[in-house]
């Protein structure tokens, strides 16, 4: 009996061996030959595998940072997340800001050596439009018609004026695609072409392996130069810990958004280069104004003034997320006003502001009960909130901290609208226009339901024309009537270290104003 | 024996169908769906939201997709990831060798070290080795699986230098034949090890109290007293007695290997198939989350068959 034991044992790890020798056998690729050490390659922490290598089907964090090093858009968003031109140069708006002509360049070439020109573009907006399921489509249809002139010339002709649309471009899904390798009948998403590649971008697709890396390699005939690099690889690491030791050990070069509590650890390892990237996307409790209780701003306002943005920066971001009291990110200068912002912390003038609008204490010492509010769990918002409500308890205002994991707590938010108070973060940008997507009358990412036709008209008014310095006027009266209705309340900026490997320079986070966040083209190891 | 197997067979079927069954509804129960993972979280465009539930079928009601999810399944086929466009079986299919591999080292090692560890405890209880190696396996039962991972990386990796830190591979180079399998086993070593103490208490606790409840048996007291030499009694009566249980265990945890592994696969960026289910909860991927629990439920039945055999043929009592 234990001989059989014995041979089951055995067969089992010939099995286990069988496997290694299996995996080893489908394992086959063109580095042989190559001398190792020469080869400039640069290692970035990926979290998690791509849905596609389509860019333009779905917006996709897994894939965003490769794609862009791989296809091109007419403008991108550089590290300081305003607008640099990529195969546009310039662009013009008319007069009534409803034509957008872009000039593109003449020496973009595909990967497989066929020109960039404007048929191309026309070809991939036209496409997001036709497809309701792609992630730009219902924004293109402020968009009539695209018309290109020439080779180099792109005019779009909307039927309303909103220059904001520029700054859209830069963004998610806008990679301008090769229609001769797509327009095949397929559609994007179960097209070859989408697991294989071709762009126009610094670097080639060369290989996918499920589950633990991509493989990307110089375009040599790249319009912006040859990158120096020869190789970027994307590790995917699902761990933040497990990363942040990789990075320690050398193994991975690039680590984005570093979690709080390994920065100080970082900072010190002098192989470690510590870049702070803030963006504009700030924590902030958003009131559902179809609740009775918040539906009175003297309770908003005093919940606003019974929150201690600075305790909440300190105790749980360490300092690096700070207090944030404008009601459109500081981050961007130009749009954001900082005379009127949300109140500062003061807890007996948050009890006065009750006790002025008529609220009384019950025996428990509690001007108002029973507020809740929702939020997920993680980026310490759970801690956040808990902190929020020790010091509202103060001022006599109770609040329940509700966690959720982050799906549920979508559904119930922003599908349910079942909630009174809930605690979000999200990018603001890439244009102030942005405040319109998220507290516009009616639309779908104003999970409060605020609405204000003076604050609906200034946002119609700035987008209507190209003037920066007219824009920033009017988006700081806008700003205004927030501070004044408070439909939600900014806790602190978002903001997040990225490590890099300090024998590198150049790096996505040193290019702003010049290249895109998160590329690689221009990135080599230092002398 | 024939009717048994049968009998098996039939019930394991009807088990398969219940949880599938269950399975479904669990899913869908739970708040949230993929359409937010698919529309990315910065925004909420309800009308991109209508159509993608369109596109995915996911604005019918539940028992349409349930009749027409058992109807693609009973085919024999998976369906196609919403997340990632794919067939389910192919994701799946090609993580469950890194799985396998993990799974089977591990388990196969620990349960030699472990149930060994567990017949010289019982067989010297209450000796200084016996405290001992209790005492190891009651402080490696309390730690979480992906501290100790972590705890390890840190030594081993980051302080040690010895090993690397995560992966199955090393990204920088591509081995090909035995360089590739020398580089493998070397990325296996934490996260096997970690598996390893992990596991060792499971099979520890079951040998040493099986082994002494077996000794302490009447017909073993009967056969010391006919003068029968130890090692005989050991060897031939109380080890083929005392092995049933870790054999059930041993099969069960590899039953469970598709899942049970997450968190380590996770700590260890290991490309398997416990990060895919982890990936698909969060992602509320319906297709993927149903295929794997599928492939688990019919890895479990047939699993618990072949235990239930085996049991039969190991002792010989059992005839049904």
């Amino acid at each position: 009996m234990k001989r059989k034991i014995f041979l089951v044992m055995a067969v089992l790890a010939l099995i286990a061996v069988t496997v290694v020798g299996c995996s080893s056998n489908t394992e086959d690729n063109d580095s042989a030959g190559k001398s190792e050490g020469v080869e400039k390659t640069l290692i970035v922490r990926a979290s998690g595998d791509p849905m596609s290598f389509n860019p333009d089907t779905l917006p996709d964090d897994n894939n965003y940072h490769i794609v862009q090093n791989l296809y091109n858009r007419l403008v991108k968003l550089d590290a300081s997340k305003q607008i640099v031109p990529d195969l546009a140069t310039e662009w013009d708006v008319s007069e009534d800001g409803k034509i957008i002509t872009f000039h593109l360049r003449d020496d973009a070439h595909w990967h497989d050596g066929e020109p960039v020109t404007s048929k191309d573009v026309k070809y991939t907006f036209d496409t997001i439009k036709e497809n309701p399921t792609y992630y730009m489509s219902s924004r293109l249809q402020i968009v009539d018609s695209i018309e290109t002139p020439d080779e180099n010339t792109v005019v779009f002709n909307m039927n309303q004026a909103d220059v904001s649309f520029i700054a859209d471009l830069g963004w998610y899904a806008t990679f301008i695609l090769p229609e001769h390798i797509f327009n095949n009948g397929q559609p994007w998403e179960d097209n070859p072409a989408s697991m294989d590649p071709i762009g126009s971008g610094p670097f080639k697709f060369q290989e996918f392996k499920q589950g633990e890396s991509i493989t990307i390699v110089a375009n040599p005939d790249y319009h912006e130069g040859a990158p120096k690099l020869d190789k970027v690889i994307f590790s995917i690491i699902p761990d933040d810990a497990t990363a942040v030791q990789a990075l320690v050990n050398g193994e991975i070069d690039v680590l984005e958004a570093v979690p709080a509590a390994n920065v100080d650890e970082l900072m010190a390892n002098e192989n470690i280069r510590m870049e702070l990237n803030e963006y504009p996307s700030p924590m902030r409790i958003i009131f559902n104004l179809k609740n009775e209780i918040i539906s009175d701003v003297n309770v908003r306002r005093a919940i606003a003034t019974a929150i201690d943005k600075e305790e909440i920066s300190q105790k749980i971001f360490n300092g690096v997320q700070k207090p944030e009291y404008n009601m459109y990110p500081s981050l961007i200068e130009w749009a954001s006003n900082s005379e009127d912002t949300s109140p500062k912390f003061n807890i007996e003038e948050a009890i006065r502001i009750l006790e002025d609008a008529g609220y009384k204490k019950d025996a428990d010492g509690f001007y108002i009960r029973g507020l809740t509010i929702d939020v997920f769990e993680d980026g310490g918002y759970p801690d956040a909130a808990k902190l929020m409500a020790a010091t509202l308890e103060k001022a006599g205002i109770e609040l329940i901290v509700q966690v959720h994991e982050f799906n549920a707590w979508n559904e119930k938010v922003s599908v349910q609208k079942d909630f009174i108070l809930e605690l979000q973060g999200g990018f603001m940008g890439p244009d102030p226009a942005a405040l319109q997507k998220r507290f516009g009358t009616g639309v779908g990412s104003n999970y409060g339901e605020y609405s204000n036709k003076e604050f609906d008209d200034l946002l119609a008014q700035a987008a209507a024309t190209g003037d920066q310095e007219e824009r920033a006027e009017l988006y700081k009266k806008a700003q205004a009537i927030l501070a004044e209705d408070l439909p939600y309340i900014p806790i602190v900026t978002f903001a997040a270290y990225d490590a890099n490997n300090s024998n590198f320079i150049n790096l996505p986070i040193d290019g702003a104003g010049k290249w895109g966040w998160q590329e690689f083209t221009f990135t080599d190891i230092a002398e | 024996m024939k009717r048994y197997v049968a009998k098996r067979i039939l019930t394991g079927l009807l088990t398969i169908l219940i949880v599938f069954s269950i399975n479904f509804i669990i899913i869908n129960l739970a708040p949230g769906d993929p359409i937010k993972t698919l529309m990315g979280k910065e925004t909420d465009d309800p009308a991109l939201r209508a159509a993608l539930e369109q596109k995915y079928g996911l604005d019918k009601p539940l028992h349409i997709q349930f009749v027409s999810y058992l109807k693609t399944a009973i085919s024999g086929d998976l369906g196609t990831s919403i997340i990632y466009n794919r067939p389910v079986s192919e994701m799946i299919s090609e993580k469950m060798p890194a799985t396998i591999l993990l799974v089977l080292t591990s388990g196969i090692l620990s349960l030699i070290i472990g149930t060994l560890m567990g017949i010289v405890a019982a067989r010297k209880e209450g000796s200084f080795i016996d405290v001992i190696f209790s005492g190891f396996s009651y402080i490696l039962n309390s730690m979480p699986s992906f501290w100790l991972g972590l705890m390890l990386i840190i030594i081993f990796s980051s302080v040690l230098n010895l090993l690397p830190t995560c992966g199955m591979t090393d990204p920088r180079t591509s081995y090909k034949g035995i360089a590739y399998v020398m580089d493998v086993l070397k990325h296996m070593i934490l996260p096997v090890g970690t598996l390893i103490l992990i596991e060792i208490p499971l099979y520890y606790r079951i040998a040493k109290s099986s082994v002494l409840q077996v000794t302490n048996e009447d017909f073993i007291l009967t056969l010391r007293a006919t003068g029968m030499n130890e090692k005989k009694i050991f060897n031939k009566y109380i080890f083929r007695n005392a092995i049933l249980p870790t054999v059930t265990i041993f099969g069960i945890s590899l039953a469970y290997l598709i899942t049970g592994v997450a968190l380590i696969e996770t700590v260890f960026a290991w490309p398997g198939t416990g990060r895919l289910v982890l990936t698909a909860i969060n992602q509320r991927d319906y297709p993927t989350l149903m295929g794997i629990y599928l492939v688990m439920s019919v890895s479990v039945a047939i699993v618990m068959m072949l235990v239930d055999i085996l049991y039969a043929v190991l002792d010989p009592r059992i005839r049904y």
